[in-house]
């Protein structure tokens, strides 16, 4: 008894360690000096080279704002305002990445602080404070009412009072009145560089280092300053449920809240401000550092390192109080207001196997031993008295026992003994049902009579009316091994199986929760309420919690928690907001902290590649060749590593796919409309769960729409139209000409054998003849060569001009024998370029003919001819005298000649009549321009 | 009427403060290679009795003491500028009260705003002052100067000659003056 005592009078120091809770580093580029955090848990950063949001699990800076000295950051609602060290407010809207200037002060800003329903207080380090609603602007400052204008915080109180640390002590402002805290009311140091009011009292740091704590309301004297502790160099203070945290030059320090210190300074650097995001994560920033702790939701209760608590077999929590079970003994854990008390028990040694703990009454525990019985602990006087068992029939190990102030019941390796009232003696259930032996992990006495036995090997039992029978079989529960039975506030009654997960009996229903509906793990350690709210399932993979409304699970992996343990069987108890879990490290304290939401994390599409070519999300119409897409997805919270997306694309499958992969990839889309949705989890429970859609179509390949099947209809059928059109129009002209070359033929032949001009001939050869025959041979000789010269170009289509100079000259001379100086012909411009030039045959000697045959040739009336080449043309002029009788045949050269030319060359040949002149004129075509003719001279 | 008495009495007492009348302030830049030291005895200033704010000033150009004199030519010119930022300034309050009547030794903190090098920053400057009698007072104090925070920066090859914190230390005697 002595040393019992002895003992329990043994006070253990604390010291809950950070190391068990570690941090995840985020960044440790750049210096912080202002963080917050969005509605969408977005975290947002101000340092000294502008605005940061970490997000998507990096940081993204913002160009536009590296040159703003970013001193504070405050959402209003989801509008963030930025104050910088130069004195100007920014404002930056959703989506936006340019921040907008909305006002210039003269001082720099210190804070921003917004809460719905109220204004918004802006504090400047020189210039006071500012309050801003949506009716005016309001300036505070010593010349109305402050005792001092260099604000470092300013924020509400519960009654609306807006406080502020300034140089002079704390200023608070009730309306238009003024009451202030400074030196004449005994602050330890009138430089107030921090508070933060929680539960009627304040809690501020000042520039001397003084930790301090005091009543927010003046008039109660009781209640002067407290001075916590005294630390050097402090920059923030922030105050949750269980601690006070100050980030400082050297590190962050974590007191209690009445003050004592608790564990070591965390992280020994230049912290600036600490606050906690919606998820209860406790962010910090400084000095080239951004971490995440899991916050105030996983505490460690251990002793100091000498005396660790380790396998803890069994918890019993009580409002305060903690009765547990480690390998050394029955351990009794008073939980003050932030701190523990730790009373060690050394019961005798055949106690020490402790299987169970369970309250008896207000001041009796019954503790059940492996090998050893049961005893009933007297908390008052401590003393342990055995219950009298006959331990040959019941045997002494004992699993499990369930109890009220009478009743006791135990589950033990020889089957369940129970007695209903403190003075009977232990039945043996099974010899009294006859029913074979049931070993059982746990039992539930039930409000209504009925008892359950969670058994392992034969599934649940329950004890009715009639007897026992099986529970679960009925009910569709396959299972036989159980762990754990509880009741909650509804009469459901939960219960985890042996790698099986966690079912619920809801009357005749039954749900049944594992891995696929968002469990950490199948196999369920332990379990217990929480508040009427959750049901708090522990496995080595981290703690879930059920929703009792609706079902939904939230998860805290154990990974993403840093929590390395490895919890212990049906080692678990509850008291309050806290569930105790007993692990092989020690004591893990699990709450939810009043401050943390839950939110539903959003998914969001943060990239699109198609055909690895980024684009940008807005784009919803791809091309044919455009189809092999790749979304990479992400989801704003801060500390799950470990998501698992939900996708289908409709338009290709309904279906619904799971994957953790940050990247979804469709190769080869066909041509249509698509729809992505996705919603993600971190676990499988994708109820409730945000969904993001997206929208997009990929276009038929050109070669497959309508408009291009008909372009090129239309342009086959135009192409064969065009060809038909070419090949009719070149036969034609070919007709033409060969009809026009026949003509030309006809009129030569014609002139070959004109009788009339081979009788005109003669007769002038007959008078030659007699007059002179030198004349009349050559005569004779020129008309020989003319009558060649026209049989050889019958064939012919051009002759060169040089030729048909000669033709006309030789023509000219017969006929000049005949006319004598009735006729003159008259040629100029010949030079011996004219080789290069061709003419269709026979058109000078055809005008010339024509002329003679439509005029009136005699010594009174001479006909003159004047023949001329002159820029490519041939001028053919003559005189008319009108002849009055006309021969035949009138106008058929003219048209020959031009209907000749027509087919051969573009330009025209020009006919004049003035009346007194005739004149054609005939253009020459050069040696150059041979090529471009249809028909070359053969 | 009462107010206006107080008015008066106000303006009045304003009037009322100390004036610095010698002074010695020096600085030393402890680094591995090189210590260099400095002083100058013009630093000017008034401490407003009644109110607790201050200026001081002194005239950069006027430290004398070097290691050489091309030092004292770098200081000017590389590293102060004397030429484009002639004065250093502190001008603020001082936070704790002060019994100008009762002779002792008060250790105050005097905060404002420290203009060095066309740089202003807010600093807080603990002190002693030393009431000897209501017409004469003493300051001391000690601090350091981050150049870097002034944006004087120093380059690669002095930066083992050159501290980046230097130590400043004060001490002038004041008398009180009414006008």
């Amino acid at each position: 008894m002595n040393i019992l005592y002895k003992w329990s009078l043994l006070l253990l120091t604390l010291c809950a360690q950070w190391g068990n809770i570690q941090a995840r580093l985020l960044d440790n580029k750049f210096d912080y000096h202002a963080i917050a955090v969005d509605p969408n848990n977005r975290i947002w950063l101000g340092s000294s080279n502008g605005l940061y949001v970490y997000e998507n699990r990096q940081l993204n800076g913002f160009a536009k704002t590296a040159n703003l000295q970013i001193s504070s950051l405050c959402f209003v609602g989801q509008t963030l305002l930025i104050g910088t060290q130069q004195g100007s407010i920014y404002l930056l809207t959703p989506g936006e990445r340019i921040p907008q200037k909305l006002v210039q002060f003269g001082h720099p800003i210190s804070d921003i602080e917004w809460k719905p329903n109220h204004p918004l207080l802006i504090a400047t380090k020189g210039e006071g404070y500012y309050t801003i609603d949506p009716y005016q602007i309001k300036h505070w400052s010593t010349k109305n009412g402050l005792h001092d204008d260099f604000i470092y915080q300013v924020d509400f109180d519960s009654m609306n009072k807006i406080w502020s640390a300034s140089d002079q002590g704390l200023q608070i402002q009730d309306k238009n009145s003024f009451q202030f805290l400074d030196s004449k009311d005994g602050i330890p140091d009138p430089i107030v560089t921090s508070f933060q009011i929680k539960d009627e009292a304040i809690y501020f740091i000042t520039q001397s280092g003084h930790i301090c704590k005091r009543s927010i309301h003046k008039s109660d004297t009781s209640n002067s300053f407290t001075t916590l502790s005294i630390q050097p160099s402090l920059n923030h203070i922030l105050v949750l449920d269980k601690s006070l945290y100050i980030t400082s030059d050297s590190g962050l320090l974590k007191y209690s809240l009445i003050g004592q210190e608790i564990g070591q300074t965390f992280r020994k650097q230049s912290l600036q401000k600490s606050i906690v995001d919606l998820e209860g994560n406790h962010l910090i920033a400084g000095k080239k550092i951004l971490e995440l702790l899991p916050g105030e939701q996983l505490q460690w209760i251990t002793e100091s390192e000498q005396q660790p608590i380790r396998n803890v077999h069994s918890i019993l929590a009580l409002p305060d109080q903690l009765w547990l079970t480690p390998d050394q003994g029955l351990l009794y854990i008073h939980l003050k207001n932030g701190t523990e008390e730790f009373t060690r028990m050394n019961p005798a040694e055949s106690m020490i196997d402790i299987t169970d703990i369970q309250s008896k009454s207000l001041n009796e525990l019954y503790i059940a031993t492996s090998g050893a019985g049961c005893f009933i602990y007297n908390t008052q006087n401590k003393i342990f008295s055995k219950v009298p068992l006959n331990a040959t029939q019941s045997g002494n190990t004992i699993l499990a026992l369930s109890a009220d102030s009478n009743r006791l019941w135990m589950a033990t390796l020889n089957g369940i003994w129970y007695r209903q009232n403190l003075t009977d003696t232990f039945l043996s259930l099974e010899t009294q049902w006859n029913h074979k032996k049931i070993i059982a992990n746990d039992l539930l006495l039930r409000k209504t009579n009925h008892t359950l036995f969670a058994s392992d090997g034969i599934g649940l039992i329950a004890l009715g009316q009639s007897g026992l029978y099986d529970f679960g079989i009925p009910l569709g529960i396959s299972a036989r091994d159980f762990y754990h039975l509880e009741e909650d506030s509804k009469g459901r009654i939960w219960t985890n199986a042996r790698h099986q997960g966690i079912y619920c009996i809801d009357g005749q229903k039954v749900y049944h929760f594992t891995e696929e509906e968002g469990l950490s793990d199948n196999e369920i350690v332990s379990f217990s309420i929480l508040n009427n709210q959750y049901v708090v399932c522990v496995s080595k993979k981290g703690i879930d919690l059920i929703h009792l409304n609706n079902h939904f699970i939230t998860s805290y992996p154990a990974e993403e928690m840093s929590l390395d343990f490895e919890p212990e069987y049906q080692s678990i108890s509850q008291s309050g907001h806290e569930v105790f879990i007993g692990t092989s490290q020690g004591i893990l304290c699990f709450g939810i902290p009043t401050y943390k939401k839950i939110i539903i994390p959003e998914v969001y599409i943060s990239q699109l590649k198609v055909m690895n070519q980024n684009q940008a999300i807005k784009e919803q119409q791809f091309e044919y060749d455009q189809n092999y897409f790749s979304f990479t997805v992400s989801n704003r919270s801060n500390h799950q590593n470990h998501v698992f997306y939900r996708y289908r694309l409709l338009g290709l499958s309904d279906i619904w796919s799971v994957t953790s992969n940050h990247e979804i990839i469709f190769p080869r889309l066909e041509p249509g409309d698509y729809q992505l949705e996705i919603s993600n989890s971190n676990n499988r429970n994708f109820h409730n769960a945000h969904v993001c859609q997206y929208t997009f179509s990929i276009k038929p390949p050109y070669w497959q729409s309508i408009w291009f099947i008909i372009f090129v209809f239309l342009c086959f059928a135009s192409l064969i139209i065009l060809y038909i059109r070419f090949r009719e129009k070149n036969l034609n002209k070919i007709q033409l000409l060969e009809k026009e070359k026949a003509i030309a033929e006809l009129e030569a032949l014609k002139t070959q054998v004109s009788p009339h001009f081979l009788f005109n001939s003669f007769n002038t050869l007959l008078q030659v003849i007699e007059e002179d025959q030198e004349k009349a041979l050559e005569y004779t000789s020129k008309l020989s060569d003319f009558y060649r010269s026209l049989i050889s170009y019958r064939n012919k289509n051009l002759v060169s001009l040089e030729e048909e100079w000669q033709l006309l000259e030789n023509y000219f001379f017969l006929q000049k024998m005949r006319f004598e100086d009735a006729l003159h012909l008259h040629i100029s411009g010949r030079s011996e370029n004219d080789v290069q030039y061709w003419i269709p045959p026979l058109i000078l000697q055809l005008l010339a003919e024509n002329a003679i045959k439509h005029n009136t040739v005699s010594l009174s009336h001479p006909l003159n001819i004047e023949v001329s080449l002159k820029d490519h043309q041939i001028i053919f002029r003559n005189n008319i005298n009108v002849k009055k009788d006309k021969e035949k045949g009138e106008g058929i050269g003219i048209e020959n000649i031009r209907n000749r030319y027509k087919s051969l060359i573009s330009r025209p040949v020009v006919i004049q009549n003035t009346g007194t002149h005739f004149t054609v004129m005939i253009p020459v075509i050069h040696r150059d321009e041979l090529q471009n003719l249809q028909f070359s001279s053969s | 009427m009462k107010s206006f008495l107080f008015l008066f009495l106000y303006l009045l007492s304003s009037k009322e403060y100390y004036k610095i009348q010698e002074s010695n302030v020096r600085f030393t830049s402890s680094q591995t290679q090189e210590t260099i030291r400095a002083f100058s005895k013009s630093l000017k200033g008034v401490i407003d009795k009644n109110t607790g704010q201050f200026r001081f000033s002194i005239a950069m150009n006027t430290f004398d003491g070097f290691n050489s004199p091309l030092q004292k030519e770098h200081y000017n010119e590389n590293y102060i500028e004397s030429n484009r930022y002639p004065e250093a300034q502190f001008i603020g309050r001082v936070i704790e009260q002060i019994d100008w009547s009762k002779p002792g030794t008060y250790t105050i903190r005097a905060k404002g705003d420290f203009i060095l090098h066309g740089q202003t920053k807010n600093l807080i400057i603990p002190s002693q002052i030393q009431v000897i009698s209501e017409q004469e007072i003493r300051i001391k104090s000690q601090f350091k100067i981050s150049l870097s925070e002034f944006g004087i920066k120093i380059p690669r090859m002095v930066h083992k000659k050159l501290a980046e914190m230097i130590d400043v230390s004060l001490d002038c005697r004041l008398i009180k003056t009414d006008s």
